[in-house]
């Protein structure tokens, strides 16, 4: 199932690519996943794809877009205001210290080889 | 603006746009949505493998979650670096730009790319070139949506 | 009285065609694997050319490609008079500092893949005019340099577009010298007006430059007089393969018959399995092919006359992310035995 619903996020990416205007650029489509993921998940749309699914709905980047609104909302329940604030990166916090560590760790240990 | 110059100006461009979309190759739609389908597929199924094992552990459904995340990046990070990411983008597409993955490769190519302007300006600044907007338009909707929760609780 | 060295329009003749007396070129390795990698005379190994950085490589090789040209004359940098020469980058930067090193007076000129032509006939404006007695014109271009400050970083996994083209790396250096000796001579040019006809995207470059080739090449053959079967070989930058087809369209149009005498460098420097879509681009591109096998045809006579119409595009990485539109441009040279 993972599979089957993680490939068809894909799928729908290259479509939205390959049919539309050609300005889009691999940035509008991660800027656009993580922006809808959001919303669904807000609308509470996401959610049942996620229990149906698991990582095929987790890992695309619209998955991180529902671990952003999830964390929020769960904050707000907690913390009011101040959770709407700090509740998405306390839950994405990890994703998002991996990737800037591991980024910045490879980039001082690769050369861009072309 | 509505000079006859102008408007012969817009018809000649439209006309040479038509001609233009005549010529130009299609890109080869199927080809390409096979290749991200099986591609994207592939790498939410190592997902959900690396899941199940930290699920196993005992760990709850969001922290392993995480954790997968943390792998997942690690791996992209890593062939990123090793120069192979990119030879899978190039046949995947939207396969390996739209898992998560596929946002480490752009964190870590851009941090790679201006490793010569040095380690502060050059990596530590370019390495949101593609991250930050994505992430300042995922922060952006969750505050927006978690704003709402508190208005409307 | 009329102008005797200006031809109609946008038209210049030489008085006394200056003389291609050497010239040079050094390209990649996958250029090097091209349909043409015997026509050239270095091919590099790899993209580093010893150097740490791909910028530093650039400028070292075209300097490297100056320093050929000359020394095929015995020629020392100091015998040189002037050097016109430019790039792809960020304020010409391979060409000033290849500049630097050689110590040769020097003008730097932009006009993107156009700047072969360009530069070509400044300094063969210069020769003629009576100022100087030996030039020196050359570009240069760099895939990589060009691919990080124009596109993606390159490790990115991005699908590059059907229309997208591969910019060469590669340098072409020509000396020109005061017309005594036997060689091709720079008879006459053509320099270009901006066509702009609305094209934005920047990976399909050779749509948003063949309106102005074939407005300078009309222009050109107007001007000139000239039928379009005066040339053994009408040949373009870089229009690549959309380009050219689109090209071929626009002469249907305009009502010239370059064809069969009609190519592109873009589409000939390259193998089809190379992998490289839409064909070559960059300044190098055409520097190569002409500093490479059309200069070598000339002197072997299978090519007597011949018309360079080397195309830019002249935007830049912030004016297409404002939106603008992609103007392009043509500069034609024509070089031929008299």
């Amino acid at each position: 199932m993972a599979f089957l619903v993680g490939g068809i996020i894909c799928l729908i990416g290259q479509l939205v690519m390959d049919l539309t205007k050609p300005a889009i650029t691999p940035g509008h489509i991660l800027v656009g996943y993580i922006s809808i993921g959001a919303i669904l998940s807000g609308l509470g749309l996401y959610q049942p794809l996620v229990d149906i699914a698991g990582a095929g709905a987790t890992v695309p980047l619209s998955g991180f877009g529902h671990s952003l609104v999830q964390g929020t909302l769960k904050a707000v329940e907690t913390k009011g205001l101040l959770g709407a604030i700090s509740g998405g990166v306390e839950a994405t916090a990890a994703g998002i210290t991996a990737a800037i560590v591991f980024g910045y760790v490879a980039a001082v240990l690769f050369d861009p080889k072309g | 603006m509505n000079t006859a110059e102008d408007r012969l100006k817009k018809i000649e461009a439209q006309e040479y746009q038509d001609m233009v979309d005549q010529t130009k190759p299609k890109p080869t739609v199927v080809k390409n949505c096979i290749w991200a389908f099986v591609v994207g597929g592939l790498i939410c199924t190592l997902g959900q493998v690396i899941m199940n094992f930290f699920s196993a552990r005992g760990l709850s459904q969001v922290d392993a979650g995480s954790a997968t995340a943390v792998v997942l990046v690690f791996l992209a990070a890593l062939f990123t670096g090793l120069g192979w990411y990119d030879v899978l983008g190039k046949r995947a597409g939207a396969g390996s730009i739209v898992p998560i993955t596929g946002f480490a490769n752009a964190i870590v190519a851009s941090a790679m790319e201006f490793k010569r302007e040095g380690y502060i300006f050059g990596v530590g600044a370019r390495i949101f070139s593609v991250a930050g907007p994505t992430l300042v338009f995922g922060f952006v909707v969750a505050v927006v949506i978690g704003l709402i929760k508190v208005v409307f609780g | 009285m009329a102008n005797q060295k200006k031809l109609g329009m946008q038209s210049i003749k030489f008085e006394n065609p200056p003389v291609l007396t050497a010239w040079a070129t050094i390209v990649g390795p996958k250029e090097g694997e091209g349909p043409w990698g015997s026509y050239f005379d270095w091919i590099l190994e790899d993209y580093e050319f010893g150097e740490q950085t791909w910028e530093k490589a650039e400028s070292k090789l075209l300097r490297e490609t100056v320093k050929l040209a000359l020394s095929k004359k015995n020629y020392q940098p100091q015998d040189i008079e002037l050097m016109v020469s430019g790039d792809l980058l960020n304020q010409i930067t391979s060409s000033n500092y290849a500049a630097r090193e050689l110590q040769i007076p020097f003008l730097g000129m932009y006009g993107a893949c156009s700047t072969m032509a360009e530069s070509l006939l400044t300094a063969a404006m210069a020769i003629d005019g009576g100022y100087f007695e030996r030039a020196v014109a050359a570009v240069s271009s760099h895939h990589y340099t060009a691919e990080r400050q124009f596109r993606f970083p390159t490790e990115q996994g991005t699908q590059r577009s059907m229309t997208g083209q591969w910019t060469v790396t590669g340098a072409g250096a020509v000396v020109l010298e005061k017309g005594v000796y036997g060689g091709p001579r720079v008879t006459c040019a053509t320099i270009g007006k901006i066509i702009d006809l609305g094209q934005k995207d920047v990976n399909d470059m050779g749509s948003a430059m063949a309106p102005a080739a074939a407005d300078t090449i009309k222009q050109h053959l107007d001007d000139t007089n000239r039928p379009s079967d005066y040339y053994d070989l009408i040949v373009t930058g870089d229009l690549g393969k959309v380009g050219s087809a689109l090209i071929k369209q626009l002469f249907v149009k305009h009502g010239i018959v370059p064809e069969p005498n009609y190519s592109d460098c873009g589409v000939l420097i390259f193998n089809e399995t190379q992998d490289v879509h839409a064909g070559g681009s960059g300044c190098g591109c055409s520097a190569a092919m002409l500093c490479g096998p059309l200069l070598k045809k000339m002197e072997e006579g299978k090519i007597k006359r011949l018309l360079l119409v080397a195309t830019g595009a002249l935007m830049s990485p912030t004016t297409s992310f404002q939106g603008e539109s992609i103007p392009g441009i043509a500069h034609a040279v024509a070089l031929e035995y008299l």
